[in-house]
């Protein structure tokens, strides 16, 4: 028995899921108190946006951090980013001001998305090949069902503690703080090892963030870049405006929302697992295609139809396609690179092009959709025309730009790079 | 670098700056309505004055927030006759499960719109025609173009940066 057994690897899938379950568990919890927020510590729906804007742009300042992981290795930043992210998270529950929780959730969102890249960097270099695509489904499914224990907690009456929001925060720290006590007994990947111990690598570029857009690489990051853009426009904002769609152009109350966003949640999140088993038999490119194709018809059929009974089915399948794709998109964005610059290649997917895309998505869908002064004047048909112009983008740069890395041995790659 | 990011700025203000247009009726009364669900600290009297916020919720000043469960605004309305303005039809449902119907007539203020008054209840007297609310149908091929626009420029970049990647 080696000490990468079975075992240790199921151990490992757990200790990488709760970087992606705490990452869908806190996007989700801010939007879900931001309310309860604002009474508590003052402050209008104005404050509210900038709040939202400046830790999202925490995302995207992840780059950075992630970017160490191919210079200090990935268990060394796994166990920085749990620590950082679990100490954020207090701060915001001690937050005595509104400035204050903005500060320590755009702390936690550096931390949580720096987690995000080398979680999946780890998928790839410590599991079979024959098993990177489902193991990549499961860590990401975790992200929604982050989601969906949010609105469990609350449906619980979490808020109506002597807490109130702060127990949404408190609440997660003591299963942080066992994972970051778990992740001690990780080992450092064998890729990472085998790359970083091999005098024949010493002149490869460890440190430079900009090592990515080397020649031989730069065409993949931009064209991954690019389709993760396209994508995460149209997912995060539909992700963002569906509960106002439901009860402000529907007519759904909120309560019926909160039940359709769960029960869909739970019903979508087995499209990460099965898209995850599809990949590893048929190829991360054509199920992309497939689960594009899917996103753009009930994602479009999600924000047209005015009709309950119609919604709860659309936004099941929306979801499925729609968030179900980030299987293929993490296999993209880490798989065609050698080990020496994969997580920097990740980073600069995930952190400058896809958080981009979905900030910049809710955005216009806001702006075009505002019911006062926006050109289209309707969130829903806002969310349908960017899902028709973005969608086919995506599958297009996809089939056309997008290697193929079913097959690909990361041992032969990480070899042809040393020589 | 430098000039990229000037462009991406650029493009920026000119998207968002865009996206938005005059303002709509039926926004105005979706707003004094959200407002209105929030209380006194909602402030409805930006949209209404407070006689015509009484006829919807009776006391709304002491209100608890959430009062209201589902809040629906239709398109706006062009009713024949001699009252100008715009009439937006609304329906309500309170958390008791009462329905309330209506119909807001707003008139023009400034660049904006202010209710007027309202036709609570049943007996609302019959309303036509009225303007799209939404993208409308040369939305789509416009968003389709944009779409199509999108791509070749992606492509079109792609195929640059492969071809001096090569080079290189």
């Amino acid at each position: 028995m080696t000490d990468r057994d079975a075992r240790y690897r199921r151990k490992l899938l757990i200790l990488l899921s709760s970087a992606t379950f705490f990452e869908g568990y806190d996007n989700y919890v801010l939007a879900f108190v931001l309310a309860l927020v604002l009474g508590n510590l003052g402050g209008s729906e104005a404050d509210a946006g900038w709040v939202r804007g400046i830790t999202a742009l925490g995302a995207a300042a992840a780059f950075f951090l992630a970017g160490q992981a191919d210079r200090i290795g990935r268990r060394r930043l796994l166990l920085i980013t749990i620590v950082g992210y679990t100490a954020a998270t207090a701060l915001t529950a001690l937050s005595p001001g509104l400035w204050w929780l903005t500060v320590a959730q755009f702390g936690a969102q550096v931390f949580l998305g720096a987690e995000w890249a080398v979680a999946i960097t780890i998928v790839v270099e410590e599991f079979p090949r024959e098993h990177r695509g489902k193991t990549l489904g499961i860590v990401a499914s975790m992200n929604t069902l982050g989601g969906i224990f949010v609105g469990i907690l609350a449906f619980l009456g979490l808020q109506d503690t002597a807490l109130g929001w702060r127990a949404f925060f408190l609440v997660g720290l003591i299963p942080l703080a066992l994972i970051a006590w778990g992740r001690r007994s990780m080992l450092e990947t064998e890729r990472y090892i085998a790359v970083r111990d091999d005098e024949r690598g010493a002149h490869l570029d460890h440190t430079s963030i900009l090592e990515p857009w080397k020649p031989a690489f730069r065409t993949t990051v931009l064209a991954v870049g690019l389709v993760t853009f396209f994508r995460y426009f149209v997912i995060s904002s539909g992700a963002f405006w569906w509960a106002y769609y439901a009860q402000q152009e529907i007519g759904m109350s909120v309560a019926t929302s909160g039940l359709y966003l769960a029960a869909a949640g739970l019903a979508g999140a087995t499209g990460f697992l099965v898209a995850g088993r599809l990949m590893d038999r048929f190829g991360r490119k054509p199920m992309f295609e497939v689960y594009m194709a899917g996103a753009l018809v009930f994602g479009v059929w999600t924000f047209q139809t005015t009709n309950t009974g119609v919604e709860l089915p659309a936004l099941c399948l929306a979801i499925f396609f729609g968030l179900g794709s980030v299987s293929m998109t993490s296999a993209f964005a880490t798989e065609p690179f050698p080990t020496y610059v994969r997580s920097r290649a990740a980073a600069w997917c995930r952190n400058a092009f896809e958080i981009v895309g979905g900030v910049l998505g809710a955005l216009v869908v806001g702006i075009l959709g505002d019911h006062v002064t926006g050109r289209v004047g309707s969130i829903g048909d806002a969310m349908a025309l960017i899902t028709i112009a973005m969608l086919p983008a995506a599958m297009i740069v996809c089939w056309r730009f997008v290697p193929e890395t079913n097959a690909e041995d990361m041992v032969a790659m990480d070899e042809a790079v040393r020589s | 670098m430098n000039r990229a990011l000037v462009v991406a700025v650029v493009a920026l203000v000119a998207l968002t700056s865009a996206c938005s247009s005059q303002e709509r009726p039926e926004g105005i009364t979706e707003r004094w309505l959200l407002s209105l669900n929030q209380g006194a600290a909602g402030q409805p009297d930006r949209y209404a004055p407070d006689e015509v916020s009484e006829q919807v919720l009776p006391g709304w000043h002491d209100l608890e927030p959430g009062y209201l469960d589902v809040i629906a605004v239709e398109s706006q309305q062009l009713r024949r006759g001699p009252v100008p303005g715009a009439f937006v039809p609304f329906n309500l449902v309170t958390k008791d499960g009462d329905r309330i119907e209506g119909v807001a007539h707003l008139l023009p203020n400034g660049d904006s719109w202010r209710i007027a008054d309202l036709d609570v209840g049943a007996g609302i007297a019959p309303i036509e025609g009225g303007s799209p609310f939404g993208a409308g149908l040369p939305g789509w091929p416009i968003a389709l173009g944009v779409g199509v626009l999108l791509a070749l420029a992606a492509l079109g970049l792609l195929t640059i940066v492969q071809h001096r990647a090569t080079k290189a």
